[in-house]
């Protein structure tokens, strides 16, 4: 299947950039294409690659590894209102439009989002 | 009370659409503002898009938004501007504004349209995709 | 039919009721809302109303593991999946998330 994401929330604030994370893994694991993570609203900064969690998991990390596998496009109006510059992307992720959003919209057999609060 | 007419239908016969609830107030969270940004966007890519205002949600349509010293816009306006973007109606849960002692007559200048619960669900079914904000 | 995913307890802002007055298929518990099947927490009347009218109700195990929540803590009727098993359920429905 071809699953699109939708992340609403940033890192370690509430627990949706982690069950975004595990669940993408898992339907990788599964065969399933994940067409990509938008990263919408505060969801943009689990893109910021400096972020730095000594003794923790690092959520930034843990997307940029992902990044590989998956599209991982951060809106980048939201980045804008964030001061999320495209020098402080982790490597792997890109700043996109809603385009991005939309081809997933277009093209998925399922779609997920993840944040809240 | 049906809903507008949606868009293309994929080979199952179903309706290719995306449906987007609005849950929360305005203001308090930047949601709602998001939200509707993603609305806007959507109808610009000519998405098949509904718009249903349900629990809370439905206080994005009040009349007269925007006073006092905040600075936060009328999201009630804008919501009412997606109309001129090609979104047909704005689709309001019944009993989410009885609930709130409010009547169509105090929402802003738009189509709207009350949908029951039941039918809320039945949007749903009918969408592929659904966003909630 | 859809899988109704809820991550708030009844407790905050009635995600769960929000997903109980239009859920039929499946309701699966993430994050938070994994409280709301253990016995005796705001939610339960919720779950087992949704169970009544043959609505599956599922769990997150990691989010349960993650809070200490043990099997027997819970409500009957409501199964544990993991994130494979949360892959699963979405190969079988489509998804309303409830956030």
């Amino acid at each position: 299947m071809k699953i699109g994401i939708l992340l609403l929330t940033g890192p370690y604030q509430h627990e949706g950039a982690d069950t975004a994370y595990h669940f993408t893994k898992a339907a990788l694991a599964r065969g399933h294409e994940i067409l990509g993570i938008f990263l919408y609203t505060d969801g943009v900064y689990v893109a910021n690659r400096n972020i730095v969690a000594p003794g923790h998991r690092n959520i930034a990390q843990m997307f940029n590894e992902l990044g590989v596998r998956t599209k991982i496009v951060a809106c980048g109006t939201c980045a804008k209102f964030r001061g999320m510059k495209q020098d402080l992307l982790s490597p792997n992720l890109k700043m996109g439009g809603m385009g991005a959003l939309v081809q997933m919209l277009q093209e998925c057999d399922r779609f997920l989002v993840f944040g809240g609060g | 009370m049906e809903a507008g007419a949606g868009g293309a239908q994929d080979a199952a016969g179903k309706e290719n659409c995306v449906l987007i609830m609005f849950r929360r107030p305005p203001y308090g969270s930047v949601m709602a503002v998001e939200g509707f940004r993603m609305a806007e966007a959507l109808l610009a890519f000519q998405v098949p898009l509904k718009v249903v205002f349900a629990e809370d949600g439905v206080l994005n349509l009040l009349k007269g938004q925007g006073n006092g010293p905040l600075g936060m816009g009328d999201l009630g306006k804008a919501f009412a501007g997606l109309h001129s973007s090609g979104l047909p109606e704005l689709l309001v849960v019944r009993d989410d504004l009885d609930a709130r002692k409010l009547s169509p007559a105090d929402l802003v200048d738009a189509p709207v349209t009350l949908v029951s619960a039941c039918h809320l669900r039945k949007l749903m079914e009918e969408s592929r995709v659904v966003i909630p904000f | 039919m859809k899988l109704h995913i809820v991550s708030e307890p009844a407790s905050s802002k009635s995600d769960l009721r929000a997903a109980a007055r239009v859920a039929e298929g499946a309701v699966l518990l993430i994050e938070d809302a994994v409280v709301s099947a253990m016995d005796g927490a705001a939610g339960n009347e919720l779950l087992a109303g949704l169970m009544a009218a043959n609505v599956k109700v599922y769990a997150l195990s990691p989010d349960l593991d993650a809070r200490g929540i043990g099997a027997e803590r819970l409500i009957a009727g409501v199964e544990t999946v993991d994130y494979d098993g949360f892959v699963g359920l979405v190969e079988k429905y489509e998804v309303v998330p409830w956030l």
